[in-house]
């Protein structure tokens, strides 16, 4: 047993390739995640912002056992995943103990299968319960996503709007009872009314059933709302972690700093604007250059860049009173250097 | 303040789609030479039909029913709603012009992208090769591909989604339309790259004096890029006015409900708004407020008769028993 605070799942360290990596160096072109850290509790939810290819879906790929890591460890109740083989990885992947969510139930749910089918599949496939008890967990698991079993059991995918699959899709992820819910850009398929009713779901669900969450999206007003922590990846590193509210009203990396200034608003309550610190000039072929020969990820669309960062800088702790980490070597002080520009 | 040259007057337009199913209901509005207006609503609120309609490109089941959708001013004015193959062939690409949501859909994927701009302009602009070669190139620094010579011989698969955007704003610019169309043109792009395409399409709209519309789901889309905005449910315009205005004091309790759920910017807010119970089904009849199921205020005289859009002042309205009329 690991001990109440630990955390449920740690992620240390963890890169995954798709490319093969050649010999005696790093880990080639493919690499899609470098050297990811990341912690989840229980009640917690943690949130995962970065642009399309960052690495937030292998992070969650990887998570769930779908890609093996090239290096690194993925502990789950202080087990370690990558270490899981044949057998023991089948058993537990039958618990559903994590489950993932995907971005459009259109797609990721069968479209032949009744809600009730749907919903009941992974129960199946855990084997082990009656056919009453199942329908029993079924039951549960629609109510708990507010849903009414008589009314949209016999449905089929097509049949549901865009937020009643969602939460079909979340109904299918939770009558495993699971620790852990992994969701990938679960609500951007979705209108702003349908969003906010399947977060706040989600904030409900950690709570009653005391799980562990992790949400990719990439609209930063969502997780403001509901996440504890936020996790920002940026061409497949992770540039940035700390508590939500620290980090989006106070980007330590010029890169949080951009997605920050960049998030439409109706009011404007961040001063900053998206062209203060993005590289507006023509991408500096010479920069670009600085991270294929393992320089900072950012550097070719950095303002701040400079000698410095033709070396990564790693993932270091910021000063402060949150628990916050940034991989920048002008972390949380770019914006002196902003403001010497401006003067 | 003078009011700007007409471009596009849509008046008490009626769509019906399917089986006679009513999808836009008496809308009207206008927009102006060089101003960008926004049309907000939710899935299924008419919006993406009322744009098709102005393109021509109604689905095959579709029909304007009623109304008039009237193009330019003076001699160049063309009623579209009666428009043939012929008229639209004229109009479309070179006087309407419209970018969508997913790029790489409209894209051929086995043709380069340079050649796919290269071809509207010697099809439809008459350009020879030379020249449209040359043109082509100008339109994809224009549109910020700075790269343009490698961009050019580039296939659809090697760019991404916001590049994609950006060629298909140079095709949409090419033959140099008065008025474009953008269909929820940012929602599936990553955050920084939607703000630079919304920038964009701001600088397009100063330099080539383009008049904007600007169809999204989200109201901070609209807040800082759009000069007036309407804000479509059910098929209706159910408000409409200065951006600043409606935004900073919204009339209709659709408009208050949607600013619940919009990104404010402010990330310490911690709550999440929702709209409770869900819009009427497509083509759906009801006696009186098409919201009224929906709204907190909602009294007996919304359910009894139609409600018509009111004047709040000389720029805005909204369809509201509450709006009260000024004296």
């Amino acid at each position: 047993m690991t001990a109440p605070d630990a955390p449920l799942l740690r992620v240390t360290d963890l890169s995954v390739s798709y490319a093969k990596p050649k010999q005696g160096t790093h880990l080639g072109t493919g690499a899609a995640l470098h050297g990811a850290t990341l912690e989840v509790r229980r009640g917690e939810i943690v949130g995962i912002v970065g642009e399309t290819g960052s690495g937030k879906t292998t992070l969650a790929r990887a998570t769930v056992g779908l890609v093996a890591p090239a290096a690194g460890t993925i502990e789950f109740e202080g087990r370690d995943l990558g270490a899981l083989r044949g057998r023991a990885l089948r058993e537990f992947r039958r618990r559903g103990q994590v489950q993932l969510v995907f971005q459009d139930p259109l797609r990721s749910l069968d479209p032949d299968l009744t809600v009730a089918r749907l919903v009941a599949e992974p129960l199946d496939i855990a084997g082990g319960l009656s056919s009453r008890e199942r329908t029993a967990r079924v039951d549960e698991s629609l109510r708990e996503v507010g849903l009414d079993t008589a009314e949209v059991e016999g449905r089929r995918p097509r049949q549901l709007s865009g937020g009643q699959r969602q939460r079909v899709s979340l109904a299918r992820a939770i009558v495993t009872r699971p620790a852990l819910l992994f969701c990938d850009e679960p609500v951007s398929a979705l209108d702003v009314s349908n969003r906010n009713l399947v977060l706040n779901l989600l904030d409900r669900l950690r709570r009653d059933l005391d799980l562990a969450v992790v949400v990719i999206a990439h609209d930063l007003s969502s997780l403001a709302g509901i996440a504890d922590r936020v996790a920002v990846f940026y061409r497949s590193r992770l540039v940035e972690q700390g508590p939500t509210r620290d980090v989006l009203a106070n980007p330590a990396h010029p890169y949080t700093a951009l997605l920050t200034a960049s998030a439409p608003s109706v009011e404007r309550h961040h001063e900053i604007r998206p062209a203060d610190v993005r590289l507006d000039a023509e991408p500096t072929e010479a920069r670009a250059g600085w991270t294929v020969e393992g320089g900072c990820v950012f550097a070719a669309r950095c303002r701040f860049a400079h000698e410095d960062c033709r070396v990564q800088p790693d993932l270091a702790a910021l000063d402060g009173p949150t628990a916050r980490e940034a991989a920048c070597y002008v972390a949380g002080n770019w914006d002196a250097h902003l403001e010497q520009e401006i003067a | 303040m003078s009011q700007p040259e007409p471009m596009l007057r849509v008046e008490e337009l009626q769509v019906s789609v399917g089986d006679h199913l009513l999808a836009v209901r008496d809308v009207s509005f206008r927009i102006g030479r060089g101003e960008s207006v926004g049309l907000v609503g939710e899935s299924g609120s008419g919006k993406t039909i009322t744009c098709r309609s102005v393109l021509g490109l109604l689905p095959g089941t579709g029909e304007v029913d009623h109304g008039s959708i009237r193009l330019g001013s003076g001699a160049d004015e063309v009623e579209l709603t009666r428009a043939r193959r012929s008229t639209w062939n004229q109009i479309r690409g070179t006087r309407v012009a419209a970018v969508f949501q997913d790029p790489a859909s409209y894209l051929n994927p086995s043709l380069t992208v340079g050649h796919q701009v290269d071809e509207v302009l010697r099809v439809r602009g008459g350009l020879g090769r030379r020249a449209a070669r040359e043109r082509t190139l100008e339109l994809l620094v224009e549109v910020g591909l700075h790269d343009a010579e490698r961009v050019y011989h580039c296939y659809p698969f090697e760019l991404s989604g916001g590049m994609l955007q950006r060629v298909i704003i140079a095709i949409a610019i090419s033959l140099n339309p008065e008025l474009l169309i953008a269909d929820e043109a940012t929602t599936a792009l990553d955050t920084v790259v939607q703000a630079e395409i919304l920038e964009l399409l701001q600088r397009l709209r100063r330099t080539h004096q383009l008049s904007l519309l600007l169809v999204t789901h989200d109201l901070a889309v609209v807040a800082e890029t759009c000069d007036r905005v309407l804000v479509m449910y059910a098929g209706q315009i159910v408000e409409s006015g200065p951006t600043a205005q409606v935004l900073g004091d919204p009339q209709h309790p659709y408009t208050q409900a949607l600013m619940g759920v919009a990104s404010i910017g402010d990330w310490s807010r911690r709550t999440l708004d929702t709209i409770p119970g869900q819009p009427p089904a497509a083509g759906e009849e009801m006696p009186g407020c098409r919201f009224a199921p929906r709204c907190r205020y909602a009294a007996d005289e919304c359910v009894q008769g139609p409600i018509q859009l009111r004047s709040v002042d000389a720029e805005r309205a909204s369809r509201c028993v509450r709006v009260a009329v000024p004296a």
